[in-house]
């Protein structure tokens, strides 16, 4: 028997699939191609102070490699996220990780501290890193001092563990990684999506109603594997890794290069029923592999010190 | 605006099916028949199934179709295809025998509880939520007219399925290589003038390009009909997670969401 648990500091997951926020809405959508009792966690759509409607299209197109999208944190707010939403979530038996995001610290700060009155949400993900919204996310995101600031005033209101969710669109992800865990961040995820743009020579216009969007998909699982393994080498929390991850081998790979545990995004989209096969399939990998406790291998890649650039 | 509930879907499922029949009706458009069991009993004129055209990561993401056809008696479900891009090419390819990865069947669909008289309009490719439609509706004593709009005579296609259904099809070409001349929507309008029709339980059923479809809701507006129309756009999950396909409601004000809230809507419920 394969004990798959992953420790996120004091969050344990009975496996370390995860689903990415935006991609499984509040996890209601999957139910009828998912057991969610089966998933590590699930991560929900990100929650704003108010609802938000979100951009306008084209909001998605898929492009070589994987995908781009500007949704534009369409939500139904925190109200109705509680009232309609959060009923659900409670009863499924795995982690709740309600991913929270705002065009200001105040937004972020409202968002948590309304949340924190309610029970069954084991952790909170904050969303310093949507590309797609004017004010919001990648403006504080891609600057260290504004997330030392952020996750700072966020920790104030909870002593719920807070994920910091990190963008790969900067020169140093380790700095953002560093300004976090100064600010309070129990764990990190990384990455988010890369911005990207798709042109139609026909109409000369872009293709998304907002011009650019986040790419995601396959094409992002070895960018995602660079910048986890940038992040672990830096900052001492748990990390969780996020971007093109479609199978159990990929998982172990993320856990190699020292991820605690993976988010599955844009392969939701692909095939409904993933996350659970994942955590079917990485039972028996890690069978395969002779991996009889999963923690066991998180951060234990085989490298030599002197091949390291830094 | 008509807010009338329409009939909740049953649950989509996503599995392998086999292909049973592939048949090509013209240089870009060709037919393919799936043996999905499960899905044929519940699916409903005007839903949609996201097809993944191969295992691999390309493409990555499904593809959405209409539903053309479907039989729950021989448990299968049949999409008519206009071949475009590699997505549609990669299709085109499959062999009977090969299995396909459906997910399905989805969406709203055409409600018909009150309609006596049907005006389907379907312009090229957009014909095929429609012959599903026109077949449900002969089964009642309606009266149906199915217009047609193609560029031209090569591309008119699947009027054999409609031999044998109460219907009465009129197709109009572009250049007037095959029935009438013009635009469809100008046929449509001719008949709405000209003819003596029963005012009540009229509706236009229409899909296809977006200045046929426009022009079809001004056209329900002139004779006070109602008009649901089916719609497409870039998607992804297809099953309302990733709220990629969104389109703006009639107010501009909101979004609605293709594949959950449509692909059906009614006039005036999203902007066209």
């Amino acid at each position: 028997m394969v004990d798959l648990t992953v420790n996120l500091g004091k969050l344990r997951l009975k496996n370390p699939v995860l689903t990415a926020s935006g991609t499984f809405g509040y996890a209601k959508e999957y139910e009828d191609f998912v057991d969610l009792n089966q998933l590590g966690g699930v991560v929900t759509k990100s929650i704003t102070k108010e609802p938000r409607v979100g951009n306008p299209p084209f909001r998605v197109t898929e492009v070589p490699g994987g995908m781009l999208n500007s949704i534009g944190l369409e939500n139904v707010g925190v109200e109705a996220f509680v009232r309609e939403k959060l009923p659900f979530l409670r009863k499924i038996r795995t982690r709740i990780i309600v991913n929270v995001a705002g065009n200001s610290v105040e937004d972020y700060e409202a968002v948590v501290s309304r949340l924190d009155f309610e029970e069954g949400i084991d952790a909170y993900e904050i969303n310093l890193s949507c590309p797609n919204v004017k004010e919001g996310g990648l403006t504080f995101g891609k600057n260290p001092t504004e997330v030392f600031r952020m996750t700072q005033k966020v920790r104030l209101h909870t002593k719920r563990p807070i994920i910091v969710k990190l963008t790969p669109n900067v020169t140093s992800i380790g700095d953002l990684a560093q300004a976090a865990v100064d600010g309070g961040a129990d764990i990190l995820s990384a990455i988010n999506t890369l911005v990207g743009m798709a042109v139609d020579v026909k109409t000369r216009k872009p293709i998304l109603g907002r011009i650019t969007g986040g790419f995601s998909g396959p094409a992002l699982k070895s960018i995602a594997l660079a910048k986890v393994f940038e992040i672990v080498r830096r900052v001492d929390v748990p990390v969780i890794g996020v971007g093109g991850v479609f199978s159990a081998q990929d998982v172990l790979e993320f856990l190699l290069v020292g991820a605690s545990a993976v988010q599955i995004g844009t392969a939701n989209f692909v095939d409904p029923g993933i996350s659970e096969k994942i955590v079917k399939d990485l039972r028996q990998n890690c069978e395969e592999h002779g991996i009889r406790n999963l923690k066991e291998i998180i951060g234990q890649i085989e490298i030599q010190e002197d091949a390291i650039l830094t | 605006m008509n807010n009338d509930p329409i009939p909740k879907p049953l649950k989509p499922i996503v599995e392998k099916y086999p292909v049973i029949e592939q048949n090509w009706l013209n240089e870009t458009y060709f037919k393919i028949r799936i043996l999905a069991g499960d899905m044929a009993e519940n699916a409903i004129p005007g839903q949609f199934v996201n097809v993944r055209v191969n295992q691999t990561h390309d493409p990555l993401l499904r593809r959405p179709f209409s539903i053309y056809l479907a039989s729950a008696e021989e448990g299968w479900i049949e999409l008519l295809v206009k071949r475009v891009g590699r997505g549609t090419e990669l299709l085109s390819q499959l062999k009977v025998g090969d299995q396909i990865d459906v997910l399905g069947p989805l969406g709203r669909g055409f409600d018909i509880a009150k309609v006596e008289t049907a005006i389907l309009v379907g312009g090229g490719i957009g014909i095929a939520p429609l012959v599903f439609l026109a077949r449900d509706l002969s089964i009642f004593p309606k009266n149906i007219y199915f217009f047609q709009g193609f560029q031209n005579k090569t591309e008119v296609c699947c009027l054999e399925d409609l031999a044998s259904l109460n219907v009465v099809p009129v197709v109009t070409t572009d250049d007037g290589s095959y029935g009438k001349k013009g635009l469809v929507t100008e046929t449509v309008r001719q008949f709405l003038k000209t003819r003596e029709i029963q005012q009540t339980g009229i509706e236009i059923f229409a899909c296809g390009p977006e200045p046929m479809l426009k022009e079809l809701s001004n056209i329900a507006d002139e004779y006070n009909l109602n008009a649901q129309f089916s719609l497409e756009t870039r998607m992804a999950c297809g099953i309302g997670a990733c709220m990629g396909c969104a389109i703006p409601t009639f107010d501009g004000e909101n979004y609605k969401l293709v594949c959950k809230d449509g692909p059906v809507f009614k006039n005036h419920e999203v902007l066209l």
